[in-house]
């Protein structure tokens, strides 16, 4: 093992690939009510159950989970397998929620690539342009969004990224093999 | 942009008429900003909003770990000054969380569905303890086709740091509920139209910004 897999750099991606990503997350309160008041959301939609009754006169009897965190958690569920080796994200568009997202709601992503570019802002690095659709376990599409992240060009950087790999690591192998481990 | 620019919710608007008829001890709100309208919310408009917020690093763990975002520029130091930044970025989406989250109380407090965000982009990067200031302007606005007493607007919001610098741009658009009869504040925050809301309005093409 390595800190960041050996797969994930502009070069393994291709247009039309598609992934399905393993983790699921299912939404608790404390994903809605701290997240939404960790980054100054005021509407009580996200953290006042009595306010539903007025919201959109009481459309929804319960709490609606956050769009800012939903679609963090979208893009959290996607980012192992797209982003491990990204640099910077560039940008996000068109971001939409076609269904609301409850507490107790289970969300799986899948990924579809759009496009992998050279970069003009470094040569090390490619542009991946890639979609994001979140769903929940009765299937319903309830988020989705074009991400585009500064991704690591394996050229440049895969001996780089296994050496500091293996540095960083060696210290607690060290230990193990002095305590009589194998090397693994 | 424009002489327009508001820090306040216009005054008056939320009076209250609690204890009118009763003794002098009246009640007041709590928070003495009345929500936005529809009607407010003309195009050009600029809204410089609320508070500020710095973030730290432990704001943007906290943030990464809970919302399973498995980057090591996000998460491990040693390796963000391997990838040859300075150290750990902020997570992109905390920043804009941040910034959307300020923009709230004055652009859609008021409650109504969001329809959606587009062309988020972050022109340069915020560092751990820098302190995000945001403002909206109203890109356009109209009256919702299919929901009588609500429309749909639009805004285009800035979040900088102190320095000045851009550091999340983006749109964001929501259903907005017309401003309620002026003598119906008994209902002012809760029937203010009757209507029979359903969440497929979320969904609705038609209810979403043409750009």
């Amino acid at each position: 093992m390595t800190l960041t897999a050996p797969t994930g750099y502009i070069e393994d991606f291709q247009p039309g690939q598609q992934v399905q990503h393993r983790r699921g997350h299912t939404v608790c309160e404390a994903d809605n009510q701290m997240l939404s008041l960790l980054t100054m959301n005021t509407a009580q939609t996200h953290f006042n159950q009595d306010s539903m009754t007025r919201y959109m006169d009481g459309a929804f009897d319960r709490m609606l989970l956050n769009a800012c965190v939903a679609l963090a958690i979208g893009v959290g569920l996607t980012s192992q397998d797209m982003s491990e080796n990204s640099l910077a994200d560039l940008g996000y568009h068109a971001f939409r929620m076609p269904a609301p997202v409850f507490v107790g709601d289970t969300l799986y992503a899948t990924s579809t690539v759009v496009s992998t570019d050279t970069s003009p802002r470094r040569d090390d690095a490619g542009e991946l342009v890639y979609d994001i659709e979140v769903r929940n376990v009765q299937d319903v599409l309830v988020l989705s969004v074009r991400r585009t992240v500064l991704l690591k060009s394996r050229a440049a950087w895969a001996r780089k990224d296994e050496t500091e790999s293996a540095a960083r690591t060696e210290p607690a192998a060290i230990l193990l093999r002095a305590a009589g481990a194998e090397n693994q | 942009m424009n002489d327009s620019v508001e820090t306040r919710a216009p005054a008056g608007v939320f009076a209250t008429t609690t204890g009118s008829a009763g003794p002098a001890t009246s009640t007041v709100p709590g928070t003495d900003r009345a929500p936005y309208y529809f009607e407010d919310f003309v195009p050009g408009r600029v809204f410089r909003h609320h508070w500020g917020r710095t973030v730290t690093n432990a704001d943007s763990l906290s943030f990464a770990t809970q919302t399973h975002l498995y980057q090591p520029r996000s998460l491990n130091t040693d390796y963000a000054r391997h990838n040859g930044a300075d150290g750990l970025a902020l997570a992109e989406l905390l920043v804009f969380s941040i910034v959307l989250g300020l923009s709230v109380e004055d652009l859609s407090e008021s409650g109504g569905a969001f329809l959606g965000a587009d062309d988020i982009v972050f022109p340069s990067p915020a560092n751990p303890g820098d302190t995000l200031y945001a403002a909206s302007v109203v890109d356009e606005r109209r009256e919702s086709g299919s929901r009588p007493g609500w429309g749909v607007v639009r805004w285009t919001t800035v979040g900088v740091n102190q320095d000045g610098h851009a550091v999340v741009r983006y749109s964001r658009s929501s259903l907005v509920r017309f401003r309620p009869e002026p003598d119906d504040n008994e209902s002012t925050d809760n029937t203010g139209s009757a209507l029979d809301a359903s969440s497929s309005e979320q969904a609705a093409p038609s209810e979403e910004p043409t750009s």
